[in-house]
């Protein structure tokens, strides 16, 4: 994720669209990618997605600049997509739409397709793990938080982060 | 330390750069001499690259054009929830407000459907509206997004 300038969310507070059509290109790749990861779903990483970002609009106002953007952006999102997942396995079986996702990604090429395969595995093998497990994951190895910046996001202690990732590294050798 | 220790260390503090260089010496010492717990380095040092390979994926287009439509909605009409709310925020601070406003719309909700359905309708849907309402005020208090600023419970919207 890219550096969002303050002054830049200073403008989006005061309802610059175009400052916050900024914002939106230097995060959106994070909030949806992370989202994707925990949902495993197109439709409802773009849900989660959209979601965040009019949250993010509509409380730019009270964002204390004392605290980090990023920070603040990680708990948001990573709050928002455990919720969708775990409204979604409440309300349905879970439902996994791996050719929406790759539909995303440019056109594959010939020799791009056992690493596809790969991903495709390890996508699938991903969404047996509970969503607290997939967002320390996801935040670790694909974002590089440190195990206090995810137990900021996440609203955790430390040693319950360290707990979460050796269990879901532990499913992930193991299977 | 014993393998089992070790084992536990290779799948997070030692994974994760999360250790101090003494721990880290003894482990890379136990490894030089264990092939049991090499093998396992290896397998998380792949599956982190697995999982590193992925690259960050854009959203469809139309995200944003559906972010921008919701956000900037004219908002002229005569709205009596906002009306309330610039009333009641001089007295009520903004956090206990959204509590408020959460309370008096599931109150609302509640003669509503008394009026309007059926017992067994009434009760799945009164079900669903509170469950949702609790899980959006925590999401809300676990972003951080009470501080300060009052907040407009969906029903209406
Ligand atoms: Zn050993």
């Amino acid at each position: 994720m890219k550096d969002i300038p303050l002054e830049l969310i200073q403008r989006a507070a005061d309802k610059d669209i175009q400052a916050f059509e900024e914002i939106y290109k230097g995060c959106c790749g994070f909030v949806y990618s992370v989202a994707l990861k925990i949902l495993n779903n197109n439709q409802d990483a773009q849900d989660v997605t959209q979601d965040v970002f009019v949250k993010l609009y509509n409380s730019l106002k009270g964002f204390n600049f004392k605290s980090s953007f990023k920070t603040w952006l990680y708990r948001i999102t990573a709050n928002s997509a455990i919720n969708a997942y775990n409204k979604r396995k409440r309300e349905t079986i879970p439902r996994v739409d791996f050719e929406a996702i790759k539909d995303t990604l440019a056109a594959p090429e010939k020799q791009d397709y056992l690493k596809q395969e790969n991903e495709k595995k390890l996508d699938s093998m991903m969404d047996i793990l509970p969503a607290q497990q997939k967002a320390c994951l996801t935040l670790r190895e694909i974002q590089g938080l440190s195990y206090q910046e995810i137990a900021r996001a996440l609203k955790v202690n430390k040693n319950s982060v360290r707990t979460w990732l050796r269990r879901a590294r532990k499913t992930l050798i193991d299977n | 330390m014993d393998c089992k220790e070790i084992r536990k260390l290779l799948i997070s503090d030692y994974a994760d750069n999360e250790i101090g260089l003494k721990t880290k010496q003894i482990i890379q010492g136990h490894l030089s001499n264990c092939p049991a717990c090499r093998e396992l380095e290896q397998k998380v040092a792949s599956l982190s690259n697995k999982l590193k390979e992925a690259k960050e994926i854009l959203p469809a287009e139309e995200v944003w054009q559906k972010i921008r439509a919701e956000i900037t909605q004219p908002q002229e009409a005569f709205n009596l929830l906002d009306w309330l709310k610039d009333k009641l925020s001089l007295f009520i601070p903004p956090k206990r407000l959204a509590y408020a406003y959460a309370a008096s719309a599931i109150m609302i909700l509640f003669v509503f459907l008394f009026i309007t359905q059926t017992r067994g309708n009434r009760e799945k849907t009164v079900e669903n509206y509170i469950i949702e309402q609790v899980e959006f005020m925590d999401s809300l208090d676990a972003a951080g997004i009470t501080n300060g600023l009052y907040i407009e419970p969906d029903i209406f919207s």
